[in-house]
């Protein structure tokens, strides 16, 4: 219930608007000042962001942090941050899809900060296509690494299909229009055009690696045969410069930068959404032609 | 001699002084500390590597945040009886000096015991039409109505009469 009173308020001695607009002036320059130091003393965030690319290097969101996107957005955070000196890759990939791989690699090579990849249990195919863009790459002498080349291989289910009396009724514009589906046996012209187009793929790999590398095309040319190196062989094949873990990463930037590292890790906090499209993933058990590095 | 007729705040001027006061307290103190707050606690693709530390140190901020809001409506109030808000709204804190406008304003400490107030309070405006911080630091929140002028000579009585 809401009470009347009668009262008499006592005569302000003090102007309210003029000494709240100063006391709100005041209160303000405060906080400012107060907010700066906390941040000049608490708001390092490190001079070494760490970005992991694990598993499959793909376009899409996956339970893993493979996805192009995510480590792009990493890259791109990193980058802009004017206390981070230093990047380390940290890749634990067995590869991935071509566009993927290729646009981390790029924006790797593009940044102008010092980069370092630090390979773990496996750094093949794409995860060493992103590895090798980096200024230097540290690697287990058991790291998996290598396997420089490019893979279309699918299930064909034509013959399959046809025990079971299932056919394959093809509608297309053009010859080449199913080129690759699991459903019909390739034909030699598709075949031809297939490798031909692996090819190609293959050439621009190797021409990559060559560049970061600072190797002959000729040379990565003659290791582009698909097969993995361990990291010891990888040394003495000049697809890696230090051999070691952690511990030599971060040996290699102090002795670079002559710092002080103080590192922070880049994680990414899966959504629910995350969590059950993972079981819709591309990684399915029919994928058709999915050509990947 | 000029009197004003009072009345107890009702719960809807003492949301809105509130709000106002908040709206004003984000432009003067909220946006120095958005971006010390960004700067502790990244956006959540980023984690710092000692999370128990990062943890400590947007609570402490927090803390520091809540410590300037205490200091706006206590110190206001105590000096002038009114916040901005309360301006606005035409209301007025009653108070018997500097400590109870401390002890009023205590529930803006986001610590223990001070936050069981958050729970408190509301239900005490419902049931009381004031605060459990009120009436623990023997304050008012009075609504002051239109000034009427009246002569000297001639006595009124009670408005309520």
């Amino acid at each position: 219930m809401v009470k009347k009173q009668n009262i008499i308020l006592k005569p302000q001695t003090i102007r309210p608007l003029r000494f709240t607009i100063i006391f709100l002036i005041i209160l303000s320059i405060f906080a400012m000042f107060i907010a700066s130091t906390i941040e000049s003393i608490w708001g390092e965030t490190g001079n070494t962001a760490i970005i992991p690319i694990e598993g499959v290097i793909s376009d899409g969101q996956g339970l893993s942090v493979g996805s192009a996107d995510e480590v792009l957005k990493f890259l791109n955070d990193a980058n802009e941050n004017p206390k981070v000196e230093a990047i380390i890759l940290k890749i634990n990939s067995p590869g991935g899809t071509a566009v993927a791989s290729e646009e981390i690699a790029r924006a790797i090579a593009k940044s102008d900060k010092l980069t370092v990849a630090w390979i773990r249990e496996v750094g093949a195919s794409g995860g060493y296509w992103v590895a090798s863009s980096a200024d230097v790459i540290v690697a287990s002498p058991l790291s998996i690494t290598g396997s420089i080349g490019v893979i279309g291989s699918y299930l064909d289910f034509s013959e399959f299909l046809e025990e079971y009396n299932v056919s394959y009724q093809r509608l297309v514009s053009g010859e080449f229009k199913d080129m690759g589906t699991p459903f019909k046996e390739l034909t030699p012209a598709e075949r031809l055009y297939l490798e031909k187009t692996l090819d190609e793929m293959r050439d621009y790999f190797v021409a990559e690696v060559a560049t970061n590398r600072n190797l002959s095309f000729v040379q990565v040319d003659r290791l582009a045969d698909g097969r993995i190196y361990l990291g010891s062989k990888a040394k003495e094949l000049g697809l890696v410069d230090v051999l070691g873990n952690q511990q030599e990463v971060l040996q290699v930037i102090e002795d670079t930068l002559n710092i002080t590292v103080t590192t922070y890790e880049y994680k990414r906090q899966p959504t629910v959404f995350n969590l059950l499209s993972g079981f819709n993933s591309k990684q399915g058990l029919i994928e058709g032609l999915q050509i990947k590095t | 001699m000029a009197k004003r007729l009072v009345f107890e705040a009702t719960p809807m001027r003492r949301l809105s002084a509130f709000i106002i006061d908040m709206i004003i307290l984000w432009f003067v103190v909220g946006v120095p500390f958005s971006s010390l707050f960004e700067s502790l606690a990244p956006s959540r693709m980023m984690v710092i590597t000692q999370e128990s530390l990062a943890t400590f140190k947007i609570q402490f901020v927090s803390l520091v945040l809540f410590l300037f809001f205490f200091l706006y409506f206590t110190i206001l109030e105590y000096y002038l009886g009114q916040t901005p808000g309360k301006m606005i709204t035409k209301t007025v804190q009653e108070h018997n000096g500097f400590l109870s406008c401390v002890m009023a304003n205590l529930f803006l400490i986001p610590i223990f015991p001070f936050i069981i107030l958050w729970f408190i309070d509301p239900i005490a405006i419902v049931l009381k039409n004031k605060t459990l911080s009120n009436i623990l630091s023997k304050t008012r929140l009075l609504h002051v109505d239109k000034e009427i002028k009246i002569f000297d000579n001639l006595d009124i009585g009670d408005v309520n009469g």
